[in-house]
């Protein structure tokens, strides 16, 4: 494995994360050159080993969910139990040589294992040390639980998303475990590193997922305490484009995306509809007109798209220098986005237990500051070997005695 | 402050400002370089006092708070020897024009390292600086689409829903950052600047998490579920019979809340007691539901004996007693919610911070993380061309009879 062309190559991570938007958070450092080595335990298993997506035959498998291996790739894996008095020490021994610990664990757990800010300043003074914790480690609600589906309830996303007269929007995924929270730990990361480069200090980075999924909606806010409205949702309506919004097309549930923000952009649509009479309506003529008319405007521009393809909508608009973007399906964004294939951002592998898998990439490319996906993610305690004996100096016995005790599990 | 000492140029209007947003936060020094009628994202609105002025855009104030501003224009060739001044000082430049834009206008990536090799250029674009849609036009909700979002957010029978506050921008605005910083380690040790190339669509792809692992390996293709996560959540279910995964939004006296599928046996004894205690459990504490299949079967009334009661309560009310009973439970809060949030207001959280146009202070979402030792810079938004001093004079040298000649002819 060559990775000494990489950005992080030479940090070492120890990686007591779990679930989504730890694992996410260190994901990105694997990728990037650093060793990670994720502590597991047999007793604490990841809840993300226990749940799906598996390929057909490997349900239950906890070395074969598409869930978990897509988010520790170019991780090494063991089992060891913090809660045992061996296990902490042997934790402790890896911190030592390490340069971030990283944990996402709730309010409080970490101080009951020992393993505090405090506890591993102690014996490595210029750790970074991430806490990634959903209220924060102080306040009145900083024993409330939540899962990242729900934590975007609480940052105002949900609010704000979806149509005035239905519920607040839901989404089919935990968005903050995705975003807000794995990419924000890792710019402070980076940029702790950075510092400790400079100075030899370390840091404590403390990320609320509270705090950090608001900051995406930060503008919604502000207009609260600068002018005290408070914000609504307003489905798929903005200021700046008319029309706007997803349109039905030909098939089963598809649909594209138009948004006409200027007067050029609206006679491109119109000569990409092949100039139909009614476009030359004053109704239509000028933006405030198509706002005053909205409703006949949708209706006329469905009629044009629900008879094509989402894709031949998009091009056609696109041709025409209007926006518009297929409302994109995870078939097309897997197997046939040309854009996305040109990036070159899955790398498909073959994990030993859970099958074909194709791993996402960074968002960003360069000529020099590269990522790569060259290991599949651990199976549970595959690294045991390499990190006890190799890393830690111990023997074929003295690992065998930890194992009978219970700490290598 | 962790990036004290690191010069950024930002270049960008609303697609990369959250880039340098979280550069400002972390302390390096961000000087906006405005076109002399400002980034676009000045007039954009809504305005604070609900006054349209250059200074007084909320998404402008939010997105550039802690940076320095300067005018240039680009079009000019002094307003390019200018640049290109700047950029041999700086560290990071952060663009958000349509791919080859600056090449056009003779300040492309090429030359910007030929000035400089050791400067890192970060372009923020929807699709990246080249591919088959490279030059598609895009607005954030055409990146969301195209991101994989858009189908998923919403009820099953909704059309695909938008989401607040320009997403697509704040997420490639994350991972411009990362992008950036990790080039600026790199050039620690290679001495060797580099062009990063960040695509808003992957950024958003990113966001919809092990999504498509869904559907390599089931050929199920997700998309509005109404809150149904794939594969389902975890936990003992709902009132114990209720599987994971199911929506979980429930109305109440005021609003919402989101109420996972958790709790299991225990969770249904103490949800049963709290409605008995304010007697609202009609015949939900009789004995034959202490049978899971009693409750399977009953459901939906169970259900509606539920629903009714939360329909009494407050928000704030059900989420401290679910907690209290260890269930997950979060208020689905609007602004003014998270506003006056008593656990945000004790954490310091927020910060009062200047708004110079009308000499207010602002209360303000302050930094998504908290740094020790050190701390985040939390500061006003620039108005325009605040420090054209300051950059131009005191940084490049130029004086100041030379700044009017420029100003005169339209260059700064």
């Amino acid at each position: 494995m060559n990775r000494n062309g990489l950005p992080l190559k030479g940090i070492k991570v120890v990686d007591l994360t779990w679930v989504g938007a730890g694992p996410l958070c260190t994901r990105v450092m694997a990728m990037s050159g650093a060793e990670v080595i994720r502590i597991e335990s047999q007793k604490r298993i990841d809840l993300m080993r226990n749940v799906g997506p598996y390929r057909s035959g490997k349900a239950g498998n906890i070395n074969a969910s598409g869930r978990y291996n897509g988010m520790n790739n170019d991780k090494l894996g063991i089992t060891l139990d913090l809660t045992s008095p061996k296990g902490l020490d042997l934790t402790k021994a890896l911190i030592r040589r390490c340069d971030v610990v990283a944990h996402n664990f709730a309010a409080g757990v970490m101080q009951k294992l020992g393993l505090s800010y405090e506890d591993v300043k102690e014996i490595k003074p210029d750790v970074i040390y991430l806490a990634m914790t959903i209220m924060g480690e102080e306040g009145p609600h900083r024993g409330f639980r939540g899962f990242g589906t729900h934590i975007s309830a609480l940052a105002g996303i949900n609010h704000l998303t979806g149509l005035p007269e239905r519920p607040p929007g839901v989404f089919s995924f935990a968005y903050p475990d995705f975003t807000s929270n794995p990419y924000h730990a890792s710019v402070a990361v980076l940029a702790a590193l950075f510092h400790r480069r400079k100075t030899g200090e370390g840091q404590l980075i403390d990320l609320a997922q509270y705090e950090s999924t608001l900051c995406l909606v930060g503008p919604a806010i502000l207009q609260y305490t600068a002018n005290g409205q408070v914000p609504q949702r307003r489905g798929n309506n903005v200021d700046y484009a008319m029309p706007h919004g997803a349109f039905p097309c030909a098939g089963s549930d598809r649909w594209c995306v138009i948004a006409v923000t200027c007067e050029q952009e609206w006679e491109g649509l119109c000569r990409a509809l092949g100039s139909p009479e009614w476009c030359l309506d004053p109704k239509f003529a000028t933006f405030s007109a198509r706002s005053e008319n909205e409703e006949v405007l949708n209706e006329r521009l469905s009629t044009w798209t629900r008879a094509l393809p989402p894709e031949e909508v998009m091009q056609l608009l696109q041709k025409e220098g209007v926006p518009a973007g297929v409302v994109r399906d995870f078939q097309e964004l897997l197997d046939k986005d040309l854009q996305i294939q040109h990036r070159q951002f899955y790398t498909p592998m073959e994990h030993p237990e859970g099958g074909p898998i194709r791993y996402s990439g960074m968002a960003y490319r360069s000529s020099e500051a590269r990522w790569s996906v060259e290991q599949n993610a651990p199976c549970l305690g595959q690294h045991n070997d390499y990190v006890f004996k190799d890393i830690l100096g111990l023997s074929s016995a003295e690992m065998a005695q930890l194992k009978e005790e219970g700490v290598i599990a | 402050m962790l990036l004290e000492g690191v010069v950024v140029l930002d270049l960008s209007d609303e697609a990369g400002a959250y880039c340098t947003k979280l550069l400002a936060l972390l302390g390096a020094e961000v000087v906006k370089v405005e076109p002399l009628e400002g980034d676009p994202t000045r007039r954009q609105g809504p305005f604070i006092d609900a006054s349209p002025r250059p200074e007084g855009s909320v998404t402008f104030f939010y997105h550039n708070m802690g940076k320095r501003s300067i005018t240039l224009n680009l079009a000019t060739q002094d307003g390019k020897d200018l640049f290109l001044r700047l950029a041999k000082q700086a560290d990071i430049i952060v663009e958000s024009f349509a791919p080859g834009t600056l090449d056009r206008i003779g300040l492309g990536s090429a030359k910007l390292l030929e000035v400089n090799p050791r400067l890192i250029l970060a372009s923020i674009t929807a699709f990246g600086q080249d591919g088959p849609y490279a030059h598609h036009k895009t607005t954030e909700a055409v990146i969301l689409a195209m991101g994989g979002i858009m189908n998923m957010v919403g009820f099953p029978d909704d059309p695909p829903n938008c989401m607040p506050c320009n997403q697509p921008a704040m997420l490639a605005g994350m991972h411009g950052a990362i992008g950036a910083l990790m080039a600026l380690l790199q050039k620690e040790e290679t001495g060797r600047g580099q062009h990063v190339d960040i695509s808003a669509q992957l950024a958003t792809l990113l966001g919809t998490g092990y999504i498509s692992h869904w559907y390599e390996m089931t050929g199920e293709v997700v998309t509005r579920t109404g809150g149904k996560v794939p594969g389902g959540g975890f936990g003992g279910g709902f009132f114990g019979v209720i599987p994971g995964g199911e929506p979980s939004l429930f109305e109440c006296k005021d609003g919402w809340v989101m109420c996972p599928p958790m709790g299991g046996e225990r969770g249904w004894e103490l949800v049963v007691g709290w409605m008995a205690r304010e007697a609202a459990a009609d015949d939900l504490t009789s004995e034959s539901y202490r049978k899971p299949e009693v409750r399977r079967e009953k459901t939906e009334h169970i259900f509606q004996v539920w629903r009714a009661f939360l329909k009494t309560k407050l928000k704030r009310e059900i989420v401290e007693q679910m907690q209290r009973i260890k269930v997950p439970c979060l208020p689905v809060n609007n602004a003014q919610d998270i506003a006056e949030d008593p656990h945000l207001e004790s954490r310091g959280f927020f910060a009062d911070v200047e708004h110079r146009a009308s000499g207010r202070k602002i209360k303000s979402p302050g930094s998504p993380f908290r740094l020790f030792p050190d701390a985040c810079k939390i500061e006003g938004p620039p108005q325009l061309g605040e420090h054209n001093v300051a950059v131009y004079h005191d940084r490049l040298g130029i004086p100041l009879d030379e700044m009017s000649r420029l100003r005169e002819l339209g260059v700064i």
